[in-house]
């Protein structure tokens, strides 16, 4: 399924996408608007996003990110489903206060492993399918 | 007709900081709130899918690109 590139005040145009997410027999009530992210390793959510979902986070092993500026910050990791363009695709997202104020980013590990995800800058679009030879 | 992308500028200019509910075709802010629990609360009686959510943005310097250690 094709997205368009949206402009955000003060960015560029960017890959950002809706994606619908389930945590065991929790979802959100709606989508949330994610980074197509090919610069970051992982998934990483909102910390708010993850308690909606109904994730115990006193359970959870803290692991510890870099940003590009080489600043470490604290995430918890979890395995949820992520639904994109009616596809669902089953990640491991980090869930960190510090993503607070960005974007939700979806990022290599999982989604990139799991999908055929095409940047048409040139179009502002990007195309996100899952492959059809694992799925 | 070439596509040049969604636009949300003019749809964002009277927010500055918190999390916004758009509708689905990016033209007006259904609801907004002071983190993601805020916003998700109020619209979650809306028909899924008729909105987005999404922080809002004011600081074009950040850059997103994280790295697992």
């Amino acid at each position: 399924m094709k997205f368009s590139y949206l402009q955000i005040p003060g960015f560029s145009k960017r890959p950002l996408v809706p994606v619908s997410f389930r945590f065991g027999s929790h979802h959100l009530s709606q989508p949330v608007l994610c980074l197509v992210d090919s610069g970051a390793d992982l998934t990483y959510l909102d910390m708010g996003v993850g308690e909606e979902l109904g994730i115990n986070f006193a359970k959870i092993k803290p692991l510890t990110s870099f940003s590009i500026n080489g600043r470490g910050f604290i995430g918890y990791p979890a395995k949820l489903v992520a639904e994109i363009g009616g596809w669902e695709f089953f990640l491991e997202a980090i869930f960190s206060r510090s993503v607070r104020r960005t974007f939700c980013v979806l990022g290599q590990e999982g989604l990139f492993d799991m999908a055929h995800i095409s940047f048409e800058r040139f179009s502002w679009e990007v195309e996100i399918n899952p492959r059809k030879e694992i799925n | 007709m070439a596509n040049k992308g969604v636009n949300l500028s003019s749809v964002l200019k009277s927010v500055s900081s918190g999390w916004v509910a758009i509708s689905s075709d990016y033209k007006r802010i259904v609801a907004k709130g002071r983190d993601f629990r805020a916003v998700n609360q109020k619209v979650s009686n809306l028909p899924h899918g008729s909105v987005v959510l999404m922080p809002v943005v004011k600081n074009p310097r950040y850059t997103v690109t994280l790295i697992l250690e």
